[in-house]
């Protein structure tokens, strides 16, 4: 909760949401121990968490901190151009090889049917179709 | 020295790599030793410190390691090889550079008409 802002603009900001979360986690052992710190100086219970937040530093400061740092962005806010440039290959590509191994799976089962005599409820070309349709 | 820095920046990363040279640390450890050790000369807010430490991290200067202490769990850095090339570089430079300033501060002659 103490970061949640922070968190929001990290994310906004582009940084890539592992290094968000490594960077609230330490920040949050950070700031208690700041506030074990400041309990130790007298401070107690709601004045003890505010001096430690302010000595961690105010969201502005921490969050350009992070952002000052381009290459802990992540790849879509580093270059979107490429994302969407490569992913559409890549993604048609990927579809494409499931389901000739789909088709390939059907195949084999089907031919492992026929060399052991059994009886197969319906041909390979059956199984096709089906996929097919799947497909579109 | 042909490179161009300037007076800031690479202090802060000067500071965290120096003290690490000697044992590894965690990041309130280190802020505490940096404003102790500069009588809290340096001291901006202490949560900016991760992003440096990350980034050192990146560059192999430096690496980290999850450790429990007393029953507290918390990532504890250490200086690398690569960083203590980079320590011995930033050290020349800031030695370089504290000469300069403290000779002009001096003041004198300066020998040009």
């Amino acid at each position: 909760l103490a970061f949640d802002n922070l968190r929001e603009r990290l994310l906004l900001g582009g940084v890539a949401p592992r290094h968000v979360r490594r960077y609230l986690r330490e920040l949050d052992e950070h700031l208690d121990d700041l506030t074990a710190q400041q309990r130790q100086g007298g401070y107690d219970g709601e004045d003890a968490a505010i001096r430690a937040r302010a000595r961690l530093g105010g969201d502005d400061e921490l969050a350009s901190a992070m952002l000052a740092q381009k290459r802990f962005r992540s790849w879509t806010a580093r270059a979107p151009w490429a994302v969407f440039l490569f992913l559409p290959p890549i993604a048609a590509l990927a579809f494409g090889m499931l389901v000739v191994g789909s088709v390939a799976l059907v195949e084999n089962i089907s031919a492992s049917c026929h060399l052991a005599s059994i009886r197969r409820p319906y041909g390979s070309r059956h199984w096709r179709r089906i996929l097919w349709r799947l497909a579109i | 020295m042909s490179e161009t820095f300037s007076f800031m920046s690479g202090l802060p990363e000067l500071a965290i790599l120096r003290l690490l040279r000697d044992h590894e640390m965690y990041g309130y450890e280190i802020v505490q030793a940096i404003a102790l050790r500069t009588h809290a000369v340096m001291s901006p807010g202490e949560g900016v410190i991760y992003p440096l430490l990350h980034g050192l991290e990146k560059d192999g200067a430096l690496k980290s390691r999850r450790k429990t202490v007393s029953g507290r769990s918390r990532v504890y850095y250490s200086l690398t090889a690569k960083g203590a090339k980079r320590l011995s570089a930033l050290s020349g430079r800031w030695s370089a550079l504290n000469g300069a300033v403290e000779a002009l501060m001096a003041g004198g002659a300066l020998g040009v008409r």
